[in-house]
């Protein structure tokens, strides 16, 4: 039987001589990429990695363990619709953060979201998000995977949409790029910088034989290929939605359909970034998590702490890094919420200092705009001693 | 004489006894800042204060000494107050529970 | 000022002026009519034809929205039983076709805003539809239709806490919101179930949470989760145990045990005593009972949240923003705040205020998609809309719902705006600019006003921009245009047509 001190022992891996420089010092500029995969809706983090060591899980939601996670320590399993990403766990490019959230506690699907995109504690305090200053900092272009421009990429000095259209019947007997060019001119700002990037786009095929979906699943192959280009982009957002379910949450159709969705997500990345998953973090975030108890209609209702996926090739060794809370009654967040010990901006700092070579002092001061967030780098990226 | 003995031997013990909770004391103001939960912080070596900074040295790569016990305290206090304190504190934010699909216990 | 250009003012307040159509040489007169006025409906039978009046037989009650529910679901599952795969997937689908009718809800928000005489009311029917966003899922779009017509269309001129009870009780939105499954925990259901040793039920605060945050007070009030859970038990037994294809069999079977009165009462108050939660609730310091007065708590629950404070500078704010734009000043705001308190939420003397407002703002709004295409298609004249009947010798009665054109629900998600697209959050769609900012956004605009354009416009770009006072920047970029085409192009996507 593991001692609690053999299982906390990784492969001997040494944190502490991990080497890494020590705070204050810039760092190389690192041709890394982030994929960022909003779960929006509050996606329910005990489902995802039920924590089988804990005594309390079985008696405070048996109806919500699922038979068959595949049991990852003696803490901690994972839902069997995470295969794939299970596969990289056991690869060491894979881990998962618990007991985690934004610092926000409200329970609301708009604020949340809000400070989930800005990375900033007030919610609405901001028209730019964590990610997009990040690329502002280090001067990096990204590629959104949606209609619109998300929240979390503004302030970015350059990136882009991708979201085929679909529309039928549409004639291009114009001229594009001058057509645009003018138009650009009758706007100011935001608006004319967008006419001005779309100008200098080739129009998207309009043959009908040839509409591109539009899934998430899509849309993340796509961005690996992105993400491959050379002086391309080295961002990414795609949105997975629909986490809310209050109701029937174990139903296949509900959160277990979107792990899977989310496994294949990570797996297609895996697959399409080719030689540049060596260099990629793609993590994923929720605005919370959801109660601890099943409520009256088999599902969950909003919570505070939830649980982060990570995997890419930046990831040296797989954990399941946290400062488990326990799920005693005293232990949750107004008795409700499994609490949320880690914020999740260390995490999100962890990846723009993997990925882009930016410093955790500076991240924290220009990115987050708060200097107490504590860093996880080492814990998350840092390697076999 | 033997008297004497004995009250410098009391004496000697008492203040060996106050370093050693001041030691003691020195490691659980440490481990409270930490994810490493040692319980009280109220200078008595226990099994938790035990567990913790031996599950924290654990994970920060730190292997002497090798297995902590209550008379390695001083030399503990000693590293977890030098130079490394700030990166120690950092590796100590968080637990890291390996994966093990896959691999041997 | 707006009111110095009625073509303007129109778009400002509703979808602008199809060429010859007759100004209205009384402007404040005609602000009057339109918020007060009796209007027909009217939609085009062919493409390119003159609207007539909105077929009756397109208009669907709620009573028989839920009939045909029950009938397309009774005969799905029917179908399921059927061993040949390829059989089963065609009747199902053909199933569809046949009873399906958000299709005709899909032609009606199109023809009424285009072609419409009561533009402004339609704004406001859009406007509240978003604030009170239920959003197509498994049922509810069998009866969105009549959420529109009814609940909000029918209200504009009513008090909020008229149009906030009924769009909280409409079937639409309590299946939307999970209230369908939000049973009392002591409730007679509850204790049957645990009795009879079937899975427990109880209480979840989806309706709950949104009713406070989105509908009425909003966060700003400060309230706690204790009570969104009062909330939660006051909701209880409203829409709960009944699913909308299945909401007519199920008034059958109790109606001989609850004495409920007839379907077309029930439907409008689907409320089961079975299921509520008896004892008494607490919601922001205020008792609400239960037992046989629980039914009236939550008319009581949202007179008192339509009354509040935070509902009326929440709502005020929501108002000015949507339809003076982003920078309209707290002062505007203010204006539509004092007329809310003095009114007491007289959704009929607020409009009148909006307008006034508007006459004099100097803030500028960012269409929404939607509205940005309806005034495209309607100033511009275009004959885009697909008809309603397939052939010339088609009787109104005979349209099916296989037979409408999939264009009005298609383009809409084209272009962003999917209000019958599928489980959108309820917050609805966004009022900020910067949410419509996109290249793919931009490039929806850029090819949809293409689209147009090979519908046969009446008015060219340069016309459009005439009538409407571009700026003479843009007039010279329109005139700069290659074509005609992208003459028309850059005239809808220019910022002068973007915003208004």
């Amino acid at each position: 039987m593991l001692t609690r001190r053999h299982f906390l022992t990784g492969s001997g891996a040494g944190l502490f001589l991990s080497g890494y420089p020590v705070h204050g010092f810039t760092k190389e500029p690192v041709d890394g990429r982030i994929v960022v995969i909003l779960l929006e809706g509050g996606m329910d983090g005990l489902l995802a990695v039920p924590p089988i060591g804990d005594k309390n899980l079985f008696k405070k939601r048996r109806g919500l363990v699922s038979s068959k996670a595949l049991k990852l320590n003696p803490l901690f399993a994972i839902h069997p619709n995470f295969r794939k990403f299970s596969a990289m766990l056991e690869n060491e490019e894979a881990s998962i953060v618990h007991a985690t959230s934004f610092p926000y506690t409200g329970r609301s699907h708009f604020e949340g979201q809000n400070v989930m995109q800005t990375g900033l504690k007030d919610p609405f305090s901001s028209r730019t998000g964590w990610l997009g200053r990040a690329m502002a900092i280090a001067k990096i272009t990204g590629k959104a995977m949606s209609l619109d421009s998300p929240l979390i990429m503004r302030g970015a000095t350059d990136y882009d949409n991708f979201y085929p259209t679909h529309l039928k019947d549409v004639s291009m007997k114009f001229n594009w790029s001058e057509t645009l060019n003018l138009i650009q001119g009758t706007h100011d700002s935001d608006a004319s910088n967008t006419f001005d990037v779309l100008g200098q786009k080739q129009p998207t095929s309009m043959r009908k034989w040839k509409m591109a979906h539009r899934d998430p699943l899509s849309l993340a192959e796509k961005a690996g290929h992105s993400l491959r280009e050379v002086d391309g982009p080295r961002v990414a957002v795609i949105t997975v939605p629909h986490f809310d379910d209050h109701t029937e949450i174990m139903e296949a159709s509900e959160h277990p359909e979107k792990f899977t969705t989310i496994d294949n997500i990570f797996a297609s990345l895996r697959n399409k970034l080719q030689e540049q998953w060596a260099n990629t973090i793609v993590l994923t975030m929720t605005e919370f998590g959801r109660t601890v108890k099943e409520n009256g209609a088999a599902g969950t209702d909003h919570g505070y702490g939830s649980a982060g996926l990570l995997a890419g090739g930046l990831i040296k060794r797989s954990s399941v890094i946290a400062d488990w809370p326990g799920l005693a009654t005293s232990e949750l967040y107004e008795r409700r919420d499994l609490y949320a010990t880690i914020d999740y901006r260390s995490v999100c700092a962890a990846c723009i200092e993997a990925a882009f070579g930016l410093d955790h002092d500076l991240i924290t001061e220009q990115v987050f705009q708060d200097k107490n967030i504590p860093r996880a780098y080492t814990h998350i990226f840092g390697g076999l001693g | 004489m033997r008297f004497l003995l004995l009250l410098i031997g009391a004496l000697i013990f008492s203040v060996s006894a106050a370093v050693s909770e001041t030691n003691v004391l020195c490691i659980q103001k440490f481990l409270s800042k930490t994810a490493f939960n040692a319980g009280s912080v109220d200078g008595r070596w226990g099994k938790k204060t035990g567990t913790a900074i031996n599950n924290l040295f654990d994970q920060a790569g730190i292997t002497e000494p090798k297995t902590i016990k209550k008379k390695d305290a001083a030399e503990v206090c000693k590293i977890l107050q030098g130079s490394k304190k700030k990166v120690l504190l950092e590796s100590a934010n968080f637990k890291v529970y390996p994966i093990l699909i896959g691999k041997k216990p | 000022m707006l009111y110095n250009n009625p073509h303007n003012w129109a778009r400002k307040i509703g979808f602008g002026f199809e060429p010859n159509a007759k100004l209205p040489s009384d402007l404040k007169k005609w602000n009057k009519n339109q918020l007060n006025g009796k209007f027909q409906g009217v939609g085009v039978p062919e493409k390119g034809s003159k609207p007539i009046a909105w077929p009756e037989e397109f208009n669907f009650s709620l009573q028989d929205r839920l009939k045909r529910a029950r009938a397309y679901h009774k005969e799905a599952e029917r179908i399921s039983k059927r061993k040949n795969d390829n059989l089963r997937s065609y009747k199902r689908n053909r199933l569809k076709l046949e009873q399906f009718i958000h299709a005709f809800d899909a032609h009606k928000y199109w023809n009424f805003a285009i072609y419409g005489e009561d533009m402004v009311k339609q704004r406001l029917t859009h406007f509240w539809m978003n604030h009170f966003f239920v959003s197509n899922s498994f049922d509810t779009h069998w009866v969105l239709g009549d959420f529109r017509d009814r609940i909000i269309y029918g209200n504009l001129n009513s008090s909020f806490d008229k149009i906030l009870y009924e769009a909280t009780t409409h079937i639409g939105m309590l299946d939307y919101l999970d209230n369908t499954k939000n049973y009392g925990e002591k409730s007679k259901s509850a204790q049957w179930r645990r009795a009879n040793a079937r899975s427990p039920i109880g209480l979840n605060d989806n309706f709950a949470r949104e009713l406070l945050e989105l509908h009425t007070v909003s966060p700003s009030k400060g309230y706690s989760e204790d009570d969104i859970r009062g909330t939660a038990k006051v909701l209880a037994g409203w829409g709960t145990g009944y699913a909308i294809h299945s909401l007519y069999k199920a008034y059958r079977k109790k109606r001989s045990r609850d004495f409920l009165p007839d379907f077309s009462k029930f439907v409008l108050e689907p409320y089961s005593r079975r299921a509520a939660e008896p004892g008494s609730k607490s919601i922001l310091g205020q008792e609400f009972l239960g037992g046989t007065k629980g039914k009236n708590a939550l008319r009581k629950l949202t007179d008192m949240l339509a009354s509040d404070d935070h509902t009326a500078q929440y709502l005020s704010r929501k108002l000015a923003i949507h339809f003076l734009g982003q920078d309209a000043t707290n002062r505007e705001i203010k204006v539509i705040y004092d007329s809310w308190k003095k009114s007491k939420g007289d959704l009929k003397v607020v409009h009148e205020v909006v307008i006034e407002v508007l006459q004099n703002t100097h803030a500028k709004r960012f269409l929404w998609p939607s509205t940005w295409a309806f005034q495209a298609i309607r100033i511009s004249g275009a004959d885009i809309m697909p008809g309603f009947l397939r052939d010339k010798n088609m009787s109104l009665k005979d349209v099916k719902h296989r037979d409408l054109d999939e264009f009005p629900i298609d383009t809409l998600e084209e272009i962003g705006f999917d209000v019958f697209g599928w489980d959108r959050q309820p917050n609805g769609f966004s009022d900020k600019k910067e949410d419509w900012v996109s290249t793919e956004h931009f490039d929806r605009r850029v090819k949809m006003a293409s689209k147009i354009f090979s519908n046969n416009p009446k008015r060219s770009g340069e016309e459009i921009a005439e009538i409407l006072g571009f700026s003479d920047q843009t007039k010279k970029a329109i005139s700069m245009g290659g074509n005609d085409r992208a003459k028309f192009i850059i005239a809808l996507c220019s910022a002068d047509f973007m915003e208004v």
